[in-house]
């Protein structure tokens, strides 16, 4: 009995939360101008703002992987001084506040930044307020969830199949494509996801780093931001197409790659 | 021609003394009771776990020599080993499990795939080939493990408990297809085992390593 009105307790802070998350989203449906919906979604600064979004996201999930995951396997296997230290400023770009960040790119490599400079003056490069700056400053972002995600489970691997396969002649290198890599396959599909969704939410640091220019470097989420005050209905449209896109992504993920992670 | 073991090797906090002595086309057991470091000395001699102090040579070629600070890695090692465990990697089916080290060792696909049939053959788990690890019984796995460690045609072969997974019908099997490869192969062969009949009808030599005195 007691047992059963715990669990009743339980079941009605749980529909507060899933009411929480999910009536806001709804409401987005709710006030979608539907008829509209298709112009809207059509002109050019939507189109223009998804591709931007779509393309730098997609550069930007392509480029965490490829240097997340052997980060991660770093931060799984290697001993090495101050380990935790560096692991630390990796990982901190994912609870500072997006803007900073986007400022702190601007200062490193702004057109006066401490490094950026040189890449102005040696070969003209000036990285602010393009869309490679949207790239960075995605990566920048979205690299440690990828990272967490992905040493987590490395970690969480036999290590004796990493010993079985160099009695088997294999490199360091094979190792870690041989057999690390594929057993931490779920791990790593999810990191990918999610690095993709962030990097195709971010806002603040791309918006510091990148500025906001249509067809240039404005994002979805900054057309949303800009849009908000004098055209509320087109935000809304972005708006559901990024929340489309996000369900599409966490759905095709399912509980197989997530709980893949935690394995 | 031979393996020379002596030294002292490490498991966890404590240290034991070891003394091995084998020659090729033959099987030397090593016998022990559970926590006598019988594994690791097979760890030792396959570089996954280094000498404290001593030596290790195999065909006069130094291999762990904590004094010299010489250390050859366990991949230049010509030294298969079958894990207690096996080791089977999961998400290779038995054919890429047993071709894994060959590709690994430079050998070219076509040569690679038909190598792993004949050590399946040659073990008797030709029926295997596309099944996953995780779809074989006990004495399947411990055939595809042996082959996995046969198709390298290793100076040193290192057998940890070979007959641990598998159930009595297969016990026997194996008690006969042993010797009979390790024959055919011609390696310097340790075998660890607790068993004492397996030993006397398998190897020639038998090291004996006490149980474990505190240090």
């Amino acid at each position: 009995m007691r047992k059963d009105s715990a669990s009743l307790g339980l079941r009605a802070v749980a529909v507060a939360a899933v009411l929480f998350v999910a009536l806001p989203l709804i409401s987005l449906f709710f006030r979608a101008p539907w008829s509209e919906l298709g112009s809207i979604a059509s002109q050019r600064a939507t189109r223009d703002a998804l591709f931007v979004s779509l393309e730098t996201s997609v550069i930007a999930a392509v480029i965490a992987t490829l240097f997340g995951v052997p980060l991660a396997w770093f931060f799984a296997r290697a001993q090495v001084k101050g380990l935790g230290a560096i692991r630390t400023i990796c990982i901190v770009p994912m609870v500072l506040p997006p803007v900073v960040g986007g400022i702190a790119l601007l200062t490193s490599l702004g057109r006066r930044g401490v490094f950026g400079r040189f890449l102005y003056d040696w070969w003209g490069i000036s990285l602010p307020f393009t869309r490679t700056a949207i790239v960075i400053a995605q990566v920048f972002v979205a690299m440690p969830f990828l990272v967490i995600a992905v040493e987590s489970a490395f970690r969480q691997l036999d290590t004796g199949l990493e010993d079985a396969a160099r009695t088997l002649g294999a490199s360091p290198l094979r190792v870690f494509f041989g057999v690390a890599v594929p057993g931490a396959r779920g791990a790593i599909a999810a990191g990918i996801a999610l690095a993709w969704a962030r990097s195709l939410g971010e806002f603040g640091a791309s918006i510091t780093f990148a500025g906001s220019f249509p067809g240039r470097t404005q994002t979805l989420p900054m057309a949303v931001y800009e849009l908000v005050a004098t055209d509320y209905r087109s935000s809304i449209v972005m708006s559901l197409i990024l929340v489309v896109i996000s369900v599409v992504v966490l759905g095709s993920m399912r509980d197989r790659w997530i709980t893949g992670a935690a394995k | 021609m031979t393996l020379e073991l002596h030294g002292t090797v490490q498991r966890g906090e404590f240290h034991r003394e070891v003394r091995i002595s084998a020659q090729p086309g033959e099987v030397t057991a090593i016998l022990g009771v559970n926590g006598s470091g019988k594994s690791t000395v097979l760890h030792t001699i396959a570089g996954l776990s280094p000498l404290q102090t001593g030596l290790l040579t195999v065909d006069d070629v130094t291999w762990d020599a904590p004094a010299e600070s010489r250390w050859i890695t366990p991949e230049q090692r010509h030294c298969a080993v079958v894990f207690q465990d096996l080791r089977l990697f999961p998400h290779l089916d038995v054919l890429r499990n047993i071709t894994f080290g060959l590709r690994a060792s430079g050998i070219r696909r076509v040569a690679a795939i038909a190598r792993a049939h004949e050590a399946l053959a040659e073990v008797g788990a030709s029926a295997l080939v596309n099944r996953k690890p995780a779809n074989l019984s006990g004495g399947e796995r411990q055939r595809v493990a042996l082959a996995r460690a046969l198709v390298m045609k290793p100076r040193v072969l290192l057998l940890d408990e070979p007959f641990a997974s598998v159930d009595e019908d297969s016990h026997k099997a194996f008690r006969e297809l042993l010797p009979r490869i390790v024959e055919g192969l011609n390696a310097i062969t340790l075998m660890v085992t607790h068993d004492e009949t397996d030993a006397s009808a398998i190897a020639s030599r038998q090291v004996r390593l006490s149980p474990q005195e505190l240090p």
